[in-house]
């Protein structure tokens, strides 16, 4: 048998005991060429390009799914940071630019449609403050648009202007969406060091950087590193398990690259322009499904509960394994390739939240070293803009501070309260309203202008 | 045919004032064969040096008599050659593994894979067929 039986169960335990599954196929594509002052060209030629280029992109997943018996749970589309292909435009025509791209997602079947974004890191244009502008009405008025702003990176250091807009927009878009649990605010994500080629949603863009159209693929496997975890039992040394997470790791990815890469063939073949394959992301994602949890490997590596001491280490060695293992195995890796630590997405999160054992401190703190940001966080309604803002500066210097990208989810959520909960269904899950600290920031928050890029900003 | 008039067209245009019958038919010719060839390739990983089409069917389940012959059944039937079969039995549950040969395969993929859960779903068991490229991606690096 040239195929080892083990090796084809090991295969199929994964896929079909673990939830193995390649996480999201996200076809980036420019819109670098949809640019006109007249803010209707720029709508028509978006929507078309849109249809044009990922009119396959739903069907050649599902080939790819059926040939290999790998579910591809998601398929998505980045654009490039819509700001830059409507610069002149107004905040209504950002608004409607919204919309097309709202429709335009639904037209080709994805569900959700990431780059309604703006870089403003360093500055703003016109065009990134009138879409930062339209934000709260654009997340009301679609369904599959997500939104970023990078308001800070190593090289050039925090946009506090930006840092406090984005705070004020979070408190209006939850407004806005109140009836909905406040939902507008699960598609918006502020960053720091945000990178061009993320697969994943809600913070994902097709970078200005990028070429006319790429493949990124989202791998994520926690059942199957659960798996690996609890194998290696508690007695196995540091090496040991980092290892048979490595290995693991290895293996997931090397499902992605294959999967992906094949993805991007029959999508060229099909469009008739070729369409490159980009990444594969080696970031571990739960989702809110039974036995998908990271909280869950981080216990099964020793730990009572997430939050107990030792968790910042426990994640940081899983992160790093699960890297070493991926690069291995692909070509090029890229994206965020961080762990991923959404507390409405993960029920055992969900459970340490709701218990006390995880707060938004350890949170931040598990952001330093490899999670990559502050994801869902349900936070009181009546938290002030500036406090928001705080919360998003101490992230951004984070991620400032240490050369990575650090991003922040939350959501303000109308009319609630510690104690309650907002439960959003489906992938987004249900996050219980986390306390924040009620100090006062306000002279803080308010003094303006960029906080200095580091000094390791200097490396030349 | 209506494609070709417009890639003669196309290709007509594009030449211009040097366009002759000649020298269309030779670049539309020349066109139209690079369409008709394999996809490139070359920059693919995973392209097994022994290239054929081969996908490994498993099923598994509660050990039932007649499974084996009525999977065998349905692969044959659809024209795959049944290349290796191995098969583990543990504590009533068994395993099921075949390497088969989808070159002269009857049929599409997804077919096959529907007439294997016809086969498989009443008698309470799972199958799969996945083609082999996952498993030399994931095991053979």
């Amino acid at each position: 048998m040239q195929y080892d039986i083990r090796e084809v169960i090991d295969t199929v335990q994964m896929l079909e005991v673990e939830h193995f599954d390649i996480r999201t196929i996200t076809l980036g594509i420019s819109l670098r060429d949809c640019c006109s002052r007249l803010p209707r060209t720029v709508q028509a030629r978006v929507y078309d390009k849109i249809r044009r280029t990922a009119a396959h992109h739903v069907n050649v997943a599902n080939e790819v799914e059926s040939l290999y018996g790998v579910k591809i749970t998601n398929k998505r589309i980045s654009v490039t940071p819509a700001a830059m292909v409507n610069d002149g435009g107004s905040k209504d025509d950002f608004v409607a630019l919204a919309q097309i791209l709202d429709r335009a997602a639904q037209d080709v079947g994805v569900d959700y449609i990431a780059g309604f974004s703006a870089l403003v890191e360093k500055g703003m244009t016109a065009g990134d403050e009138a879409l930062i502008a339209a934000l709260p009405e654009a997340m009301a008025t679609t369904a599959r648009v997500c939104a970023s702003v990078n308001c800070g990176s190593t090289a050039a250091g925090i946009n506090t202007d930006a840092v406090l807009m984005m705070a004020k927009t979070l408190k209006e878009t939850a407004r806005l969406t109140a009836e909905e649990e406040s939902v507008g605010c699960t598609r918006i994500v502020s960053f720091c060091n945000a990178v061009g080629d993320n697969p994943f949603i809600a913070g994902a863009f097709h970078g200005p950087a990028e070429a006319e159209a790429a493949i990124n693929v989202g791998v994520s496997g926690p059942g199957v590193i659960l798996r690996a975890v609890r194998e290696v039992g508690l007695d196995a040394d540091f090496g040991t398990l980092a290892d048979a997470i490595k290995r693991t790791a290895f293996k997931i990815t090397r499902a992605g690259e294959l999967i992906g890469h094949r993805c991007a063939e029959r999508l060229s073949q099909r469009t008739g322009s070729p369409i490159t394959f980009g990444v594969v992301d080696v970031s571990l994602a739960p989702t809110p499904a039974e036995g998908d949890s990271i909280a869950e490997i981080l216990m099964a590596m020793g730990l009572e509960d997430v939050g107990a001491p030792g968790t910042t280490a426990a994640l940081a060695l899983l992160n790093e394994s699960v890297k070493k293992g991926g690069l291995m195995a692909a070509r090029y890796v890229g994206g965020l390739s961080g762990a991923f630590i959404p507390v409405a997405e993960d029920q055992a999160m969900i459970a340490a939240a709701e218990k006390g054992h995880i707060t938004l401190d350890k949170l931040e703190a598990m952001t330093a070293i490899c999670s990559v940001g502050l994801d869902m966080i349900a936070i009181p309604g009546d938290t002030p803009a500036e406090t928001i803002a705080g919360v998003m500066m101490d992230e951004f210097a984070i991620g400032m501070i240490n050369n990575k990208t650090t991003s922040v989810r939350i959501i303000p959520v109308h009319g609630k309260g510690v104690g309650e909960d907002a439960d959003y269904g489906g992938l987004l899950g249900r996050a219980p309203i986390m306390p924040v600290s009620s100090l006062s920031n306000v002279p803080f928050t308010h003094r303006g202008g960029r906080i200095p890029a580091p000094t390791r900003s200097l490396t030349n | 045919m209506t494609d070709i008039r417009n890639l003669v067209q196309c290709v007509a245009d594009a030449m211009g004032p040097d366009a002759t019958p000649e020298r269309i038919e030779a670049v539309a010719a020349a066109v139209l064969d690079a369409a008709k060839g394999e996809p490139r390739r070359a920059n693919t990983p995973f392209a097994s040096p022994d290239a054929g089409e081969r996908a490994i069917v498993t099923a598994y389940g509660q050990d039932r008599p007649g499974i084996l012959s009525a999977i065998t059944n349905v692969v044959s039937d659809a024209g795959c050659n049944i290349l290796d079969v191995s098969q583990k039995i543990l504590q009533g549950y068994f395993t099921l593994i075949m390497l088969t040969d989808l070159t002269h395969m009857k049929g599409s993929l997804k077919d096959l894979q529907q007439n294997l859960s016809d086969v498989g779903v009443p008698r309470q068991v799972r199958t799969l067929v996945q083609h082999e490229d996952l498993f030399n991606a994931m095991h053979r690096p």
